[in-house]
This record gives structure tokens, sequence and C-alpha cells, in this order.
């Protein structure tokens, strides 16, 4: 349990660093993400994935993890298109999502911090108010899905589409980047 | 350094479709085909019976399937006693065992991959090959309907073993 903890903890510092680094501390720099003039969000977290994707698959074909002990989550189609839109809500208005709020708190920024702060208030209020909506967070089980099961394709072929879409997702970026910073500077 | 990781990225990807599945070490026990025939014949349908679930597309399902399975593609619904026994069964390209395990994570403890899939199921109840002396097998083959042929020769080869008589199909 405590070296569960300890790891969790060191993964949490390494996520964090990661975020601070690639810039993701910075309000301003999210919400470059949704008028298409910085896509570092879009960027690193694909990259994100990518990595991760290419780690499991590799690290499962060469016999060092074990997929059949790997947790995936089960879709509540309701109760989560409906937390969706609270987070893009709360994203869109604060400028920060729950790990950069954190990377910018401990970064000093004001706005992390009351970020945070807030973030706290709407769990303690779910908390509070969980009877009252347990029958609709439990509504809508939708079982588990992945990507192979749901495009009837071999495992491997769609870890291979997944790094095409990210690289040709990366390129396209970059073009929607340089393409705004070339209408910023007339 | 940007170019160098893309191509990295590629060359594991592109590697990644042509190198098969991963095989987990946990993957779910499996359970013959016809072990899994005696099963649904021993339970009747009901609680004992194993809880059959095809993991292939609709129209697989549609066109043949093993008796009692479950067409289960997208949501999984599991039945409602956890200690029940859950059989899957898929294509080749399909990760079971990420349904498994989402099954055990959900508290089922008896969950089985029927061995060989569909395939097995119609070479070893639905057309099996047998010998003297393997009446279960013809057995449990007649019970859903199968057509048992002796060893190299034609079905009616075996139509004088010495087994129960045939009975209504299972519905395959």
């Amino acid at each position: 349990m405590i070296a569960s903890l300890a790891m969790a903890f060191a993964i949490g510092i390494a996520f964090g660093w990661t975020l601070e680094r690639a810039g993701l501390g910075s309000a301003k720099k999210l919400v470059g993400q949704f008028y298409l003039t910085d896509l570092t969000v879009f960027k690193v977290m694909f990259s994100a994935i990518a990595t991760a994707m290419l780690g499991v698959f590799w690290l499962a074909r060469l016999g060092l993890l074990d997929l059949g002990q790997v947790w995936i989550p089960q879709t509540f189609l309701a109760p989560q298109l409906v937390g969706g839109l609270i987070f893009g809500c709360g994203f869109a208005c604060a400028g920060l999502c729950p790990g950069t709020s954190c990377v910018a708190a401990a970064s000093g920024r004001g706005d992390g911090a009351l970020v945070v702060a807030g973030m706290f208030c709407g769990v303690l209020a779910t908390g509070a108010s969980f009877g009252a909506l347990q029958t609709f967070y439990e509504s809508g089980a939708e079982g588990t899905f992945t990507l192979p099961e749901l495009l009837h394709l071999p495992y491997g072929v769609v870890v291979a589409i997944v790094v095409v879409v990210a690289l040709l997702g990366f390129r396209l970026a970059e073009r929607l980047e340089r393409r705004a910073a070339a209408h910023a500077s007339r | 350094m940007e170019r160098t990781l893309a191509a990295i990225a590629l060359v594991l990807g592109g590697l990644a479709a042509i190198s098969g599945a991963p095989q987990p070490s946990g993957r779910p026990p499996g359970i013959s085909a016809l072990d899994l025939a005696a099963a649904i014949r021993d339970g009747h349908g009901g609680p004992d019976s194993p809880w059959v679930m095809d993991l292939r597309s609709k129209n697989e399902w549609g066109e043949r399937r093993v008796p009692s399975a479950q067409h289960a593609e997208g949501p999984i619904e599991g039945p409602t006693d956890h200690d029940r026994t859950l059989v899957l069964y898929a294509n080749a390209s399909t990760p079971i065992e990420a349904t498994a395990a989402s099954l055990r994570a959900a508290g089922y403890r008896r969950v089985y991959v029927l061995e060989g899939g569909m395939d097995a199921w119609l070479d070893q109840v639905m057309h099996p090959q047998v010998s003297a002396g393997d009446d279960r097998v013809i057995e449990l083959s007649r019970y859903f309907g199968g057509l048992p042929r002796a060893r190299g020769g034609s079905p009616t080869a075996v139509a004088t073993s010495a087994v129960a008589p045939a009975r209504p199909r299972g519905g395959c």
C-alpha cells in the first residue's frame, strides 16, 4: 500500500513537472487551444497518448505487462456527457483543467490556486449531494469499449493507425499555429 | 529531434501492425467446446447453466452461435449472480482479455474463454470426428443437432453407435 502511494506520488510529481515544462501551467497558453492559436495542449496530450499506447502494446507484446490486469473504465453515457460538459465549461472559463491548475498553483499563480479551491468545493458539493445524484450517476451503463473491438481490427493495426493519425494531427496543428501567428503579425 | 521521435513512433507503430496481438499472461482460463456443451446441456437454461457471451459482430452472431449465447459487442451486461460461470468467445482479432478483465473487475469470479472460439464449437460439437467409444461426444453433438462423423468416414458410420437417441436441437 505504501509502495503504491509512493509510486503514485512519484508519477504525480513527474506528470506535474512535464506539464510545467510544456508550459501548461499558464492559462493563456491553454486558452490558445480554444482559439486554434496555440495547440500545445493537443500536441502534449496526443504525444502522451501515443507514447503510452506504444509502451503498453510493446511491453505486453514482450511479455512484460499483463493486459489482463489493465483496468478499462466503463462507459456511463449520460452521466459522462453531463460531467464532460461541466468539465468543459470549467476548463473554458478558468483556462485550466485539474492537472494544470495544480501545476499553476504550485508555481505560484493565483488563478491556479483559485481553480484548485473551486475544484475542491465542487468535489465537496458532489459528495454532500451524492445521495440525490446516485441514481443518475449509475445510470446508462454501456460496458467497456476498446478501439479494436469497435473497429473490428487487430490491436496492432489500431496502434499503427493511431500513430499515423497523431503524426498527421501534429503536422496540421503546426500549420494552424503558423497561420495564426502570420495572421497576428499582420 | 522531432523528426527522429516521429520516425521512431512510425517504426514502432508499423511493427505493431504486423507483430500480432500481445499474449497476456493473465489470460482468463479456457473451457473446451465439449465441456461448454455439457455445461449448457446439464444447466437446462437455469441458474447453473453458463452465461455465454458472443463478442463477435452482430452479423456473425446472427449467422451461427453457441446455443444460448448473447450478443455482447458493445454494452456488456452480465448476470446479476456474480458467482455464475461466464464464457466468452470472439474472433482472433478481438482482444477478449480486455472484456474478461472488465468482467472480473466488475466482480465476476468465474470468467472463461471458449478455447478455439466458434470454430472449435463447430469442429468439436457440431461436426466432430469420432471413433468407437466416443459416446459422450456423439451424445453431446446430437443433443445440439450436430452430425458426428466417423474418423475418415461418413456421418452414417456412427449412426449405429450405442448412444442415447438424438434429442431436439438446442437452438444452434
